[in-house]
């Protein structure tokens, strides 16, 4: 018994939100990241006492609103989905009200957003300084989608995503098969990640995070800067976009999703997981590779990551044009598949991908190259991939909305 | 969401020890909490009662060298998932693409990024085990499960506190209804540790319970369990599976829920007073004889749905409950979870 899983009903992107550093909304991302120009900072609020100080592509405390900041170790990522999701419901025409008359669903992936990683908590603990529960009772209702749920005052299903770097990606995906199996008329789907002292000493353990700005496909690359935001997309039928005509940025065409089952924190080098989530995406889609305008590359800037996804690229998508990204927002983790998803969106309606920016000299070790400037694009299909910790791979396929 | 699963095995790993012929005997003989952890409070050491798994087991399925390095949170669920294949009669390993993997837990590997704090706190920034780390990610046991078993398929970690079981059932429903996968690996994983006890503690100061009272909804009695619980589930295509049918699956509000009234129900009730309120509003006109709470065997934990899924499946088989039967899960958000099984 072998699977023939169903095309993909098309699932409509009516509403984006972002923010990271390059940009507190999609337009001003998607300015910043055209503009060339990144801000990596060694930061002042998530320090350690490593002999190198690495940057990190960090959101300031008014990255949400006034009242909404309550520290590094706090709710502060579904905070960050909140305001993401804010803009993305007000994009798609949709506020608390109206989202009423449908079944909305909530679908948001993170890394730090549903862990127990209080540090000053467990150091109490730790010292027998008998902490209190203030901590607890914040980390019991810190869950993203919970708090995104309870801000719009939505009483239907939700589900907070653990897969790593990818779930942001899965997110997306999973929210999508939601609407197409029933479950939600709309959905609110991305990820949410901040920064914190768990994650930087976590990466730096892994030795792949770079003490210059990350350099993703470069010949030189050493690791990853790391980043922290959100990015929210609004999901819908067809059928509930008509019915309330709204405005489509973009269709879902195409999720594939699996597993390396290789190792824990090393992608399989030939990238065969990753090339079985990109067939699955595209038979979804029911499109070739060669149908694929550009891709949007999980492109970390590890040593590791980008060989897989330049091998796997020069091997199939040898004439594509793609970037990373990474280098305009770091890598956000959990919130990275969304707030590449919604690049790539942007990216699909103006025909044109931004320079891959820290990329200078190629790897011999694979033929195909990011672009170095801001390139035009000419297709209706663009392809966003994930690649996460313990060998979880995530595709994406968005089709270009035809002009009416 | 109605879609018809068949439940072609069963894997169980708790305080009651591991695989079917340990729960059928907690089932039949009633379960209590097996351990004692202890730790420090202001009031000096505290012994609290647990249910404590032994993922050792797990040896009988996998080398040992590939475990050097795997947590003991992954280690239960692969065990429950290995006993889950063995039980559905599959080889190990499957490796094959049609098979996807989805793992529901509340805490997910906490105890994990507990170590790797320790060793930041305890030695320095620079001690930081980049083994611990890339263990502490709440996907760490489906990924583990994927590597070990040489799953392919899709992968897919769902961490939702009490509604993580009735999440990822939804997720299943739809991989096979539109034919992603064929086999669905589906499980439910949890570990204490200390700091969870001390929570528990710190909550509830003056009430260290003996045993779980889950139906005496006035009382704080929950005693925090561990363990993991899979199924191999599968469309319905003909073969009467051993274990019955997961009929549908929802997700609800106690606004408009109301318990359905002619079929035997499992409470996900587990001792927490906070959650009893509603769960007296919930059942004030069920007769009591047709209820029933399993968590006694496997003790309170956020993906204990699971739990009591598998247990009453594997109850029914054996005529210890009724094969139809419908399972219930409260949060605290007062959503409800609600399976339907025959």
């Amino acid at each position: 018994m072998s699977s023939v899983p169903s095309r993909f009903p098309p699932v409509l992107v009516t509403g984006m939100g972002c923010l990271c550093a390059a940009g507190a909304t999609v337009p001003e991302t998607m300015r910043t990241i055209y503009s060339g120009a990144r801000t990596p900072v060694v930061s002042e609020q998530v320090r350690a006492d490593h002999p190198e100080q690495y940057p990190m592509f960090e959101l300031p405390p008014s990255a949400v609103p006034d009242g909404y900041y309550e520290g590094p170790e706090s709710r502060r990522c579904g905070l960050l989905a909140i305001v993401a999701a804010c803009e993305a419901t007000k994009d798609a025409g949709l506020d608390m009200d109206s989202l009423k008359q449908f079944r909305v669903g909530v679908c948001i992936g993170t890394t730090v957003g549903n862990a127990m990683n209080n540090e000053s908590f467990y150091r109490d603990f730790l010292s027998n300084r008998f902490p209190e529960m203030h901590s607890i009772k914040a980390y019991l209702t810190a869950n993203p989608a919970d708090m995104v749920a309870r801000h719009f005052h939505l009483k239907g299903l939700r589900q907070c995503i653990a897969n790593a770097c990818a779930s942001g990606a899965v997110a997306i995906g999973q929210a999508a098969e939601w609407i197409n199996n029933g479950l939600c008329d709309i959905a609110i789907a991305g990820g949410s990640d901040m920064l914190c002292r768990v994650i930087y000493n976590g990466f730096v353990s892994l030795k792949i995070t770079d003490k210059e700005p990350c350099r993703p496909f470069d010949k030189n690359r050493q690791g990853l800067n790391l980043g922290e935001g959100a990015g929210i997309v609004v999901l819908e039928s067809p059928r509930t976009a008509s019915q309330r005509k709204a405005q489509t940025h973009a269709i879902l065409c195409g999720y594939g999703n699996s597993s390396d089952a290789y190792h824990i924190s090393t992608p399989m080098p030939e990238g065969v997981g990753l090339e079985m989530a990109i067939n699955a995406a595209l038979q979804q889609a029911g499109i070739n590779r060669d149908d694929i305008a550009f891709i949007n590359a999980h492109g970390t800037a590890t040593p590791e990551n980008d060989k897989v996804e330049g091998t796997l690229f020069t091997r199939l998508f040898p004439q594509t044009p793609f970037h990373s990204t990474k280098g305009y927002t770091g890598h956000t983790l959990g919130a990275a598949g969304a707030i590449e998803a919604i690049i790539t969106i942007e990216s699909l309606k103006r025909q044109m991908i931004a320079a891959s920016v820290g990329f200078s000299e190629p790897d011999p070790e694979f033929v195909v190259n990011p672009v170095t400037k801001n390139t035009p694009v000419k297709g209706d299909y663009a392809l966003s991939d994930s690649v996460a910790f313990g060998g979880n791979n995530a595709v994406l396929v968005f089709q270009k909305e035809a002009e009416s | 969401m109605t879609f018809r699963m068949a439940i072609r095995g069963i894997g169980l790993a708790g305080g009651f020890g591991s695989g079917t012929e340990a729960a059928l005997n907690a089932l039949r003989g009633g379960g209590r909490p097996n351990d004692v952890l202890s730790f420090q409070t202001s009031m000096g050491q505290i012994n609290y009662p647990v249910y404590s798994a032994d993922p050792g087991p797990l040896k009988d399925f996998v080398p040992a060298r590939k475990l050097r390095r795997i947590n003991k949170y992954s280690r239960l669920a692969a065990l429950a998932a290995c006993l889950a294949i063995q039980d559905a009669g599959k080889n190990i390993p499957c490796m094959c693409s049609d098979v996807g993997v989805i793992v529901a837990s509340g805490y997910g590997a906490s105890s994990t990024t507990f170590a790797f704090l320790d060793d930041i706190i305890l030695e320095g920034d620079s001690f930081a085990s980049p083994t611990q780390f890339s263990n502490s990610v709440h996907s760490s046991a489906a990924s583990n499960i994927t590597i070990l078993l040489q799953i392919k398929g899709p992968g897919l970690t769902v961490t939702q506190f009490e509604m993580s079981t009735i999440a990822a059932l939804l997720n299943a429903q739809v991989w096979l209804q539109e034919k992603k996968v064929d086999t669905v690996l589906l499980g439910g994983v949890d570990q204490i540790n200390q700091v969870l006890l001390y929570c528990y503690h710190s909550f509830w100061p003056n009430e260290i319970p003996n045993e779980i009272m889950p139906l005496n909804y006035d009382l704080q009695t929950a005693i925090p369990g561990e363990g993991a619980a899979f199924m191999v589930l599968t469309r319905d295509e003909g073969e009467v599976p051993p274990y019955g049918y997961v009929d549908s699956v929802s997700w609800r509000s106690t606004d408009d829920y109301t318990v359905p009234d002619d079929i035997f129900l499992i409470s996900g009730s587990d001792g927490h007073r906070a959650c009893g309120l509603q769960h007296r509003k919930l059942f004030r006109t069920v007769d009591p004889a047709r209820i029933k709470s399993l968590s006694t065997i496997y003790g309170s934990m956020p993906c204990g749905q699971m739990f009591d899924l598998a247990m009453a499946c594997l109850a029914a088989r054996h005529e210890l409950l009724p094969g139809s039967f419908c399972s219930i899960k409260l949060d605290a958000q007062n959503n409800i979870g609600v399976i339907h099984h025959s």
